[in-house]
C-alpha cells in the first residue's frame, strides 16, 4: 500500500526542519521546545476554534502566530468555523452607544460573560460623544450602522458606516445628496453577494410626495470596493405596489422582507444582491389557502435556519410556529418544522 | 480506510513522530468512535476521561501522532481539546501551555494588547 498524502505535513521533508528546530527549541526550554514541531497549519486549525476574544488575544502571544492571525486565509478559514454571534444594541439612551455580543460557546451554550464590544465612537469613528449610532443590519459578519442626527422630531440619518465589529475597521459611506431621508421612511439593509465576494448597501424608499403616493420604490445600491466607484445607483424596480420593508433578512446573495400590506397576493419579496433584481418568494401553500385572512402579516417575521428561509408565526392559538423552506423556491417544500407553546409572544427579529 | 500510514509506521524501523504510548492511546480510537458513534453524551464523556490525565505536553504529541497517521477524526478531536482548553485564557497561560516566549519588542506587545483591550476582559484567571 502506498503513502497517502498527510493531512498536514508530509514527513520526510518537515522531518529534517523539525529536528534543526528541535535542537535549537531544547536549548531554550530545556527539551520540551513543543510549538515547533506543531505545522502552521495545525496551529491555525485549533486557534479557529476560539471564541473571537480568544482569537483576538492571542495576536499577542508571539509574532508567528500574529502573521498567522492577520493572514487574510485565517479570516476566511475562521468564517467557516465560528458559531453565530449575536450582537444587541440596548434602546435605553444613555447606553446605546455600546453594542454587546453574545457568544455560543462550542457546546452551544451562552457563555457566562459576554463580550461587551463597546463601539467606540469616540475612537474607533473619530466622532463626538454626541453622535450616537443604531444597528441597521448585519451581514456575513460586517454590520451596518447610521448616525442618528437628532432633527426636529423626526431622526435623520447622515451617514452611514459598514463596520467590522471585531476588528473595528469601518468605512463611511454618504447619502446621496437631494434626498430628505429619516429612518422612518427608508429601509436599509446590507448585503453580500457571494459570487463576487462584494458587499452592497441596499436603500429601500417608498417615496410619498403630498398626497399623492407614489407606486414605485425608489432603490438605491451602493456598492462598497473599487467596483462601486464610490456612487449611489438607482434601481428600477418596475413593480406595482411593493411596500417599504420594515425589516429584512439576508440569506444566500438575496434580501428577503414580508411584505405587510394586504392589498398584494404576495407575502414574501426579495432583491437580489448580484443582479439587482426583485422577485417574489412563494409562502406555504397553507398561508395562501382561504385560511389567509386568519393569519395576519403582521404576526410573521422572517428568518434563517440552517441554512434555510424560515417564517416565525404567531398564530392566533397561542402557538408560535416556525416554518422551513427546505428547497429555496420550491413552495411544496415548505415545512412546519416546529410549534412552540407560549401565552404571551412579542416580535423577535434575527441577527 | 483509516490506517494508511500505520502500516508504514511499523516498517519504518526509527520513527521519532509515534512513540508506543502515544499509539496505544490513538489507535483504539476509531473503534470507539464505532461503538458510541450514536450516543454525543457518552463521547463526551469518554473525551473527557481520556483527557482528564494527560498534561498538555503528551496533548500536543497526541496531535502529531494523529497528523502522522493520517487518522482526521482524532486530529480534529485533539485540536478541539485545546481549543477548550485554552479558549478565554490570558496570553501567558497560552503560552506557557505551549512553550512559547514573547518575542515581541518593548513597545508593540502594549500597542497590540491596546488596540484590543475589550478581548482582555472577562478572561478566565489562570
Amino acid at each position: 500500500m502506498g503513502r497517502k498524502s498527510k493531512s498536514h505535513s508530509d514527513p520526510t521533508t518537515s522531518m529534517t526542519k523539525k529536528k534543526a528546530k528541535a535542537v535549537k527549541g531544547d536549548e531554550k526550554v530545556g527539551g520540551t521546545d513543543i510549538i515547533s514541531k506543531l505545522h502552521p497549519n495545525i496551529v491555525t486549525d485549533i486557534l479557529s476554534r476560539l471564541p473571537f476574544n480568544t482569537v483576538l488575544s492571542c495576536r499577542c502571544v508571539c509574532k508567528t502566530w500574529l502573521h498567522l492571525l492577520v493572514d487574510p486565509s485565517f479570516a476566511q478559514l475562521y468564517h467557516t468555523r465560528a458559531h453565530p454571534c449575536i450582537i444587541l444594541q440596548p434602546t435605553y439612551r444613555h447606553r446605546n452607544q455600546h453594542l454587546y455580543a453574545v457568544h455560543f460557546d462550542n457546546r452551544n451554550r451562552v457563555r457566562k460573560s459576554s463580550t461587551r464590544i463597546k463601539f467606540a465612537t469616540k475612537t474607533h469613528l473619530c466622532m463626538g460623544c454626541n453622535v450616537k449610532l443604531s444597528l441597521l443590519d448585519s451581514c456575513n459578519g460586517l454590520i451596518l450602522l447610521g448616525d442618528d442626527c437628532h432633527y426636529h422630531d423626526s431622526v435623520k440619518l447622515n451617514q452611514l458606516y459598514v463596520c467590522n465589529p471585531i476588528t473595528g475597521e469601518f468605512v463611511i459611506i454618504k447619502h446621496k445628496p437631494g434626498i430628505n431621508l429619516t429612518s422612518f421612511n427608508a429601509c436599509l439593509c446590507l448585503g453580500f453577494c457571494p459570487k463576487t465576494q462584494v458587499y452592497k448597501v441596499v436603500r429601500l424608499l417608498k417615496q410619498q410626495y403630498g398626497v399623492e403616493v407614489s407606486n414605485s420604490m425608489l432603490t438605491h445600491v451602493y456598492t462598497l470596493g473599487e467596483k462601486g466607484n464610490g456612487l449611489w445607483k438607482s434601481v428600477n424596480v418596475g413593480e406595482s405596489l411593493l411596500d417599504q420593508p420594515t425589516d429584512t433578512i439576508f440569506l444566500n446573495g438575496i434580501i428577503h422582507w414580508v411584505v405587510r400590506s394586504d392589498s398584494g397576493p404576495q407575502f414574501i419579496y426579495s432583491f437580489d444582491v448580484e443582479d439587482e433584481c426583485f422577485r417574489p418568494v412563494p409562502p406555504p401553500p397553507e398561508f395562501v389557502s382561504s385560511e389567509q385572512t386568519m393569519r395576519s402579516r403582521w404576526t410573521i417575521s422572517l428568518g434563517v435556519l440552517e441554512g434555510c428561509l424560515a417564517i416565525g408565526e404567531c398564530a392566533k392559538d397561542a402557538y408560535f410556529h416556525i416554518w422551513v423552506m427546505k428547497d429555496y423556491g420550491v413552495q411544496a417544500s415548505w415545512t412546519k418544522a416546529y410549534t412552540i407553546g407560549f401565552t404571551m409572544v412579542t416580535s423577535y427579529s434575527h441577527l | 480506510m483509516k490506517f494508511c500510514t500505520v502500516k508504514q509506521y511499523f516498517d519504518d524501523e526509527n520513527n521519532n513522530n509515534v512513540t508506543n504510548g502515544i499509539a496505544t492511546t490513538v489507535i483504539p480510537l476509531p473503534n470507539k468512535h464505532l461503538k458510541i458513534k450514536a450516543n454525543n453524551k457518552e463521547m463526551e464523556q469518554y473525551e473527557q476521561e481520556l483527557l482528564r490525565n494527560v498534561m498538555p505536553q503528551e496533548l500536543t504529541k497526541l496531535i502529531l501522532a494523529a497528523n502522522y497517521l493520517n487518522f482526521k477524526e482524532a486530529l480534529d478531536f485533539f485540536c478541539r481539546t485545546v481549543a477548550n482548553a485554552i479558549q478565554n485564557k490570558s496570553v501567558d497561560y497560552v503560552r506557557k501551555f505551549f512553550g512559547l516566549e514573547s518575542d515581541f519588542e518593548p513597545g508593540e506587545e502594549e500597542k497590540l494588547c491596546k488596540e484590543f483591550a475589550w478581548s482582555f476582559e472577562g478572561v478566565d484567571e489562570d
